[in-house]
């Protein structure tokens, strides 16, 4: 093996500092970690694959990466649980060894973008090679804070066309991933019923330009606090008083909870914003580190990994390591949906959930199962980045 | 002789037909713009008779009296060689028409195509902004919508606001520019919407057009195109992006100049903005996909050389139907690039 490092780049929540603790324990070689906010770090594997070995992100962005020529193909026959590894439509290896937990959701599903087909396209027929190895993954909405929405007329069940609602005004924030937000946003203009868009994940000119006019609209007026780019960044947003609603990552959430701020996650009527997170190798990644790669893709289903995600709230791909290296508390609340037998630890706090509390939306067969856009790369997306990016630009 | 057959339209073609090779190339936009108003000067001078039949011509004394390199002169050659103006002379040259070979002297051949050759000057100087503005717009289209101020334009190159204009309607009529409401000369930003449905387009016309031109071909320049292709294939992917342009410059820009039905050609022009999204791609990313279309063009070459332009059409047909999903995930990888440094007569609107 390389004495030298083998690099890494990836966002702090599947980085966490307890995760690349225990794989730099686990795992007998040097291992060098550059956290990056999520923009920077796609941003960084599709201009340079020179400058990591190891790229650990959004599973969309390797329509990127992939076209660009920034990663290599993954063989499937180095990785040891191979065999179990399941996207939120079911198993992979063996498509139809069960019935898939969701097969619904507009965008783009992960395993579309799985294999690396003949044509050197990426597709879902199985073949010896893939193109990221599928990790964590999760279904995401927004936070608010029960005591404000209350007073202002707000009940359950909630809807993602609360984005929009000028009730928060000035109040509101989201991500800067353009992928994640605009499928949330064109959710939630459609069901505030302020645009037409047939599909939230695939956007005409026309859709974008009019949620565009609504948007920009929007934030002149000052509806939106900030943007915000990294977790940690979204958890001192929502611990101001400014924003009091939001697209809000999970880890970002629990951390708010553990942290003593009364915030309630969101099961929007319309159904979850599903996503998937990966591995994927540069394709400047050196012969002699290879070995040093697959080990570090295969330590990530091995369990430790596993369970250090579902403390903040993510799944993983291979579930059975897991359920062995939580305690059963922990397994009941985070994947079986049911009541905290007991406060649970949390990554970034001691207590994270507290006796009795109930994950929202239940368990993770029923959370899955209720996908209604994926983050997605839309054929639009150039037009739309940006479009995007002007949209950032203005001052609320 | 094909001669007949194509001289009623060079004698018309105007200046919209040239352009194709030159907004299709970066590297040598100028250059390959040249040739053909050497093709156009020595056409007119050899159907006003002006160049008798029998005159031999050479490539180098013709670049020495016009004062440019030979590569334009060589493909001018090459293009009123496979037009039938004039056949290829024993030993070294051209001979014009029919006539025994008679050599010019240097003096004659000044008089003849010096003397009015203001026509040359004149029109090089929007030819040559033409290719460098082109190339600047086109770089723009993938990141936004922009505006061009004329008189920026003029300023920018040191030419009058009328040659600024002659170039912005010459891009217009290409469609890579529209004038808006309030009369602004506007860059609209590509789509994806824009490459599917243009090379849509493509895929009517282009095989058509491929059947018409390919009895006129040149043969000799069939030969270098498919020894320019095999090397790319050889080296690949070593030869990089700049040959692979060139390449494509000639495939659909070159091949198809020889096309009589100038409405059809114009058509053509106006829908190659998918060739646009490769070349700058190339520029940043790796050029990886791109050898499955240099074994097409191969194949295409190969069969017009054999005389199957019915077997060339399908293939033909067949790679343009396939680079669409490359052209679009190229284009949403385009994404990641930040604009590029704005010419200063250029406004991004949003």
């Amino acid at each position: 093996m390389s004495k030298r490092p083998l690099k890494v780049i990836g966002t702090s929540v599947t980085l966490p500092e307890q995760l690349r603790r225990r794989a730099l324990r686990d795992l007998a070689y040097p291992i060098e970690f550059d956290v990056l906010d999520g923009i920077s770090c796609q941003q960084r594997g599709i201009t340079s694959p020179g400058s990591f070995d190891v790229y650990d992100q959004w599973f969309h962005s390797i329509d990127l990466l992939w076209t660009a020529g920034s990663v290599q193909p993954i063989e499937t026959k180095r990785i040891k649980r191979w065999n179990e590894v399941s996207l939120h439509s079911g198993p992979v290896a063996r498509p139809s060894a069960t019935t898939p937990l969701a097969t619904g959701g507009s965008g783009m599903r992960p395993s579309d973008l799985l294999f690396v087909q003949e044509d050197n396209t990426l597709g879902p027929t199985p073949t010896p090679t893939i193109a990221m190895l599928p990790t964590t993954y999760n279904v995401d909405s927004f936070a608010y804070a029960p005591d404000i929405a209350a007073p202002l007329g707000f009940a359950t069940p909630e809807s993602w066309a609360w984005l929009l609602d000028e009730r928060w005004h000035g109040r509101c924030t989201l991500s800067k991933d353009p992928a994640a937000s605009t499928v949330e946003l064109a959710l939630a203009a459609r069901s505030a019923g302020l645009v037409d868009i047939a599909d939230p994940c695939n956007l005409s000119i026309e859709e974008i330009d009019a949620l565009f006019d609504l948007l920009m609209a929007r934030r002149r007026t000052g509806h939106f606090s900030r943007f915000w780019s990294s977790s940690e960044d979204s958890i001192r947003l929502m611990s101001g008083p400014t924003s009091v609603l939001g697209s809000l990552w999970s880890p970002a959430f629990y951390a708010l909870r553990g942290m003593g701020h009364n915030l309630a996650y969101a099961a929007p009527s319309e159904g979850y914003r599903g996503w998937q997170s990966g591995l994927g190798l540069s394709a400047a990644l050196t012969p002699e580190k290879m070995e040093m790669a697959y080990a570090y893709l295969n330590w990530w289903l091995e369990g430790a990994a596993g369970a250090i995600m579902a403390r903040q709230g993510y799944y993983i791909s291979v579930v059975e390591p897991v359920k062995k290296s939580l305690s059963a508390a922990e397994w009941d609340y985070w994947y079986g949906g049911l009541p905290a037998s007991e406060n649970l630890p949390g990554l970034a706090t001691p207590v994270a959930v507290r006796t009795g509390e109930r994950r929202e939306g239940g368990s993770y067969t029923e959370r899955v199962s209720r996908v209604a856009v994926w983050s997605t790369i839309m054929p639009e997306h150039n037009y739309l980045v940006r479009r995007w990016q002007e949209f950032l630009k203005i001052r609320g | 002789m094909t001669g007949s057959r194509h001289s009623a339209r060079s004698s018309r073609t105007g200046p919209h037909q040239r352009g194709a090779a030159a907004s299709l190339s970066s590297q040598s936009g100028a250059q390959s713009f040249l040739y053909s108003s050497v093709k156009d000067l020595l056409a007119s001078k050899i159907e006003t008779q002006e160049l008798p039949s029998g005159s031999v011509l050479k490539e180098a004394s013709i670049a020495i009296q016009l004062g440019v390199s030979r590569a334009p002169v060589r493909r001018a050659l090459a293009m009123l060689h496979a037009d039938g103006f004039i056949r290829a002379a024993e030993g070294q040259g051209y001979v014009v028409g029919e006539a025994h070979p008679v050599a010019l002297s240097s003096r004659r051949l000044q008089e003849i195509l010096v003397a009015q050759s203001d026509d040359i000057g004149r029109s090089a100087t929007w030819e040559r902004i033409f290719a460098e503005v082109s190339t600047t717009v086109m770089a723009a289209m993938p990141f936004g919508t922009y505006r061009i101020q004329e008189e920026e334009l003029g300023n920018h190159h040191r030419v009058s606001r009328t040659v600024a204009r002659e170039v912005l309607w010459r891009l217009m009529d290409r469609r890579l520019i529209e004038k808006n409401r309030k009369s602004h000369w506007i860059i609209g930003q590509m789509t994806a919407r824009d490459i599917r449905e243009t090379l849509e387009m493509r895929q009517v016309l282009e095989p058509r057009a491929l059947a018409q031109v390919a009895a006129g071909l040149d043969r000799v320049w069939l030969a270098t195109l498919t020894a320019r292709i095999d090397k790319a294939i050889d080296d690949f992917p070593a030869g990089g992006g700049a040959s692979l342009d060139e390449i494509e410059t000639d495939m659909f820009g070159t091949m198809y100049a020889g096309l009589r039905n100038a409405r059809m050609l114009s058509s053509i022009r106006r829908n190659q903005i998918s060739l646009i999204v490769p070349r700058l791609f190339r520029q940043h990313f790796t050029i990886r996909d791109d050898l499955p279309a240099l074994q097409e063009y191969a194949q295409i070459v190969h069969h017009l050389r054999g005389g199957a332009a019915g077997v060339a059409q399908v293939l033909l047909a067949n790679h343009l139907a396939r680079v669409e999903r490359l052209t679009l995930a190229r284009l949403r990888v385009l994404s990641a690039l930040p604009p590029p440094g704005s010419a200063p007569y250029l406004i991004a609107i949003h």
